[in-house]
């Protein structure tokens, strides 16, 4: 049996504790957050002991696996502290707030014996991995270029508002975006240089949107558009083109969606638009950990691949910060 | 009002004179063509005059308007003559392929007191309207951004000679697009950086770009120019423009009211549209234009403003940063 330990009780502890549930061979032993409520509530649901310091939850014998929700900038310390505890650790992307920080996670993770990823669940959604699978197949011929977007309303009501601090969440391009740089990544491998405009350093209250440029080392390009801008309560928008030379791939959540409910007294702006799948992608990147776990893999997100997708992000708002392109792609 | 196409090098022509046609008032009486088979049989088709130059064209008095629709680097030459001969111009984007040339025309037609319109018709476009009828009424309060794509099929023929065309898909899809944030904005682009390179054709010119402008106010937007859709795409391209601003976004499609076609006879989807002929309401207005005397709706000065931030692109690329605009000549 994995036992495994969540810190971090918000928006994606909570979504992350419902998948560990469902896994057969692992047991929630504890959930952590600082807010001793959230724990309490969360741990609940699940039966679990509760803790408001993730050291006490990391140092505990009885935990193989310490599972990081927290916001940005406490990833680092507590995959730090996990991994060196000899605890199979993953962690919510991005892997750090900083490269700095980025770095000695990726240097301690090579010292020790354990498995650790970072949780780009983006890979394991099936309109994502169904469109890698085609272009590895050949679908369009050589993916050259590709039109990404992502967003919705800000998210408000988190903890500390933490979100509409840049030094913390990195604003949308680097909390949202960094979702769709591993992706292009995925594709068309690393990035050569990256332009971008943002409204992350104008100091907008609760309104963020950047629109990024990516040069690949393979010569093709990339247009991210990330909002945090659209009005409240309105569904997140996702979509994508990918443009090979010999066709092209597109999605789009709105139009693609299969399942519309009216129900009265709901209007044009209320009603659900739902995409139900038996695969669930949190479910999906969860079972992936432990699968590498049990049968001793690498996990498909590598530590390198989650530094260069918060390496793309962040030349992105400082480009925003500068107006000057910013090259990616230093040594590690 | 007696009117005239100069060169069918551009397939617009196509359109402008079905558009005219259908004008009670219009009679389009002449063309001129270089390639001689494509003018003659043009000519019969519409049942006009034909000439081979169109110089020789521009001799008729009966003519008051001509339409110019050759390669981009020869609207200069047409341009010119036609305003000496008195004509009033209608003349297809971008207004030419530098930015000297581009002030000579507007300075030529302007001496001579013809009427000088660009062709920009997605102006036109009651989808386009609605949107700046209600930026202009501040319903949407601060604007911050625009996302956008001009994207077409890749054309061939002289739009990927950079000696005929002044660039590729950049010089062809910047300017529709920038037309329509500086009408939207009434503002100019003051910094433009791009990334464009040849990816998808084996073709000489550019078939990519991605064109960003941060605009005088510091509204920034992107405009993805280039000719990515594939041969089997059911429509030849789109303009698309994402609008962000402080009370809400706003999405316009202007190439998405269609029919699709499932056609088992060639086996192959094709969307159809069905909304407001945009060419129609453009050469309308040109000709309302010529007729009450009043200013043209889209001037070259507009052409002008269009056509330098497809210069500034190409200038970004060859130096890898963003180009303070204006540009010197």
């Amino acid at each position: 049996m994995l036992r495994v330990g969540i810190i971090g009780a918000g928006g994606m502890g909570k979504i992350h504790a419902d998948c560990w549930s469902k896994i057969k061979e692992a047991k929630i032993q504890v959930i952590c957050d600082i807010e001793k409520d959230k724990a309490e509530s969360l741990a609940k649901i699940y039966n679990t002991d509760t803790a408001t310091s993730s050291s006490d939850v990391i140092k505990r014998s009885d935990i193989d696996i310490v599972d990081i929700c927290t916001p940005t900038p406490f990833h680092a310390d507590d995959i730090i502290l996990a991994l060196k505890s000899g605890k199979h650790t993953i962690c919510e992307k991005p892997i750090a707030r900083t490269l700095e920080s980025a770095k000695e996670v990726i240097r301690v993770a090579k010292e020790v014996d354990v498995k650790f990823m970072t949780a780009h669940v983006l890979r394991f959604f099936p309109e994502f991995s169904t469109a890698k699978n085609l272009i590895d197949s050949g679908a369009i011929g050589i993916p050259r270029m590709a039109r990404m977007k992502r967003g919705g309303p800000y998210p408000v009501g988190k903890w500390n508002d933490w979100y509409s601090k840049v030094e913390m969440s990195g604003g949308c391009l680097v909390d949202t975006g960094v979702h769709d740089f591993d992706f292009l990544r995925w594709i068309f491998g690393d990035a050569e240089r990256v332009y971008a405009s943002a409204l992350t350093w104008k100091n907008i209250l609760h309104k963020d949107y950047g629109l990024a440029t990516i040069r690949f080392k393979s010569r093709a390009m990339a247009q991210v558009e990330i909002t945090w801008a659209h009005p409240p309560k309105t569904p997140m928008k996702v979509g994508f083109e990918l443009i090979g030379t010999e066709g092209m791939l597109t999605y789009d959540n709105y139009s693609s969606t299969p399942l519309r409910i009216m129900k009265e007294g709901e209007t044009f702006n209320t009603f659900s638009m739902e995409s139900p799948i038996t695969e669930d992608p949190y479910l999906g990147e969860i079972e992936h950990f432990v699968s590498c776990i049990k049968e001793n893999k690498e996990p498909l997100i590598t530590p390198e691949d989650a530094y260069r997708a918060l390496e793309i992000a962040l030349a992105c708002i400082e480009s925003a910060r500068t107006n000057r392109p910013v090259n990616v792609g230093g040594e590690i | 009002m007696k009117g005239a196409i100069l060169s069918f090098a551009h397939i617009h022509a196509f359109s402008y004179i079905e558009c005219l046609k259908r004008i009670p008032e219009v009679e389009v009486s002449a063309i001129a063509d270089e390639d001689e088979d494509r003018g003659k049989s043009i000519a019969s088709r519409f049942n006009t005059r034909y000439y081979r130059d169109y110089q020789d064209l521009l001799k008729s008095e009966d003519i008051d308007f001509v339409v110019v629709c050759s390669e981009n680097a020869k609207h200069k030459d047409m341009v010119i003559a036609s305003a000496q001969a008195g004509k009033h111009i209608l003349c297809e984007k971008p207004i030419s392929t530098d930015i000297k040339s581009a002030k000579e025309m507007i300075e030529t037609t302007n001496r001579y007191g013809v009427q000088f319109q660009i062709a920009f018709p997605v102006r036109f476009s009651p989808i386009v309207r609605r949107v700046k009828n209600m930026i202009d009424n501040g319903e949407f309060g601060k604007i911050f951004a625009f996302n956008c794509t001009n994207h077409g099929k890749m054309p061939g023929g002289w739009f990927v000679d950079k000696s005929l065309a002044g660039g590729g898909a950049i010089m062809d899809h910047t300017v529709h697009v920038m037309d329509i944030l500086r009408w939207y904005l009434g503002c100019e682009a003051e910094y433009v950086y791009a990334e464009g390179d040849t990816l998808l054709h084996n073709i000489p010119s550019d078939d990519v770009g991605l064109v960003s402008v941060t605009f005088e106010n510091g509204i920034f937007a992107t405009i993805d120019t280039s000719w990515s859709r594939p041969k089997s795409f059911p429509i030849w391209g789109d303009v698309n423009i994402y609008m962000t601003a402080e009370k809400g976004a706003v999405e316009i499609e202007v190439f998405n009211q269609n029919l699709s076609l499932y056609n088992d006879k060639t086996m192959s989807v094709s969307w159809l549209g069905w909304g407001s002929n945009m060419d129609f309401l453009m050469v309308k207005s040109f000709i309302s234009s010529i007729k009450e005397n009043k200013p043209v709706e889209v001037t070259g000065y507009d052409g002008l403003k269009a056509m330098e931030v497809a210069l500034a692109a190409y200038r970004s690329i060859e130096l890898q940063e963003p180009v303070k605009l204006p540009l010197e000549e």
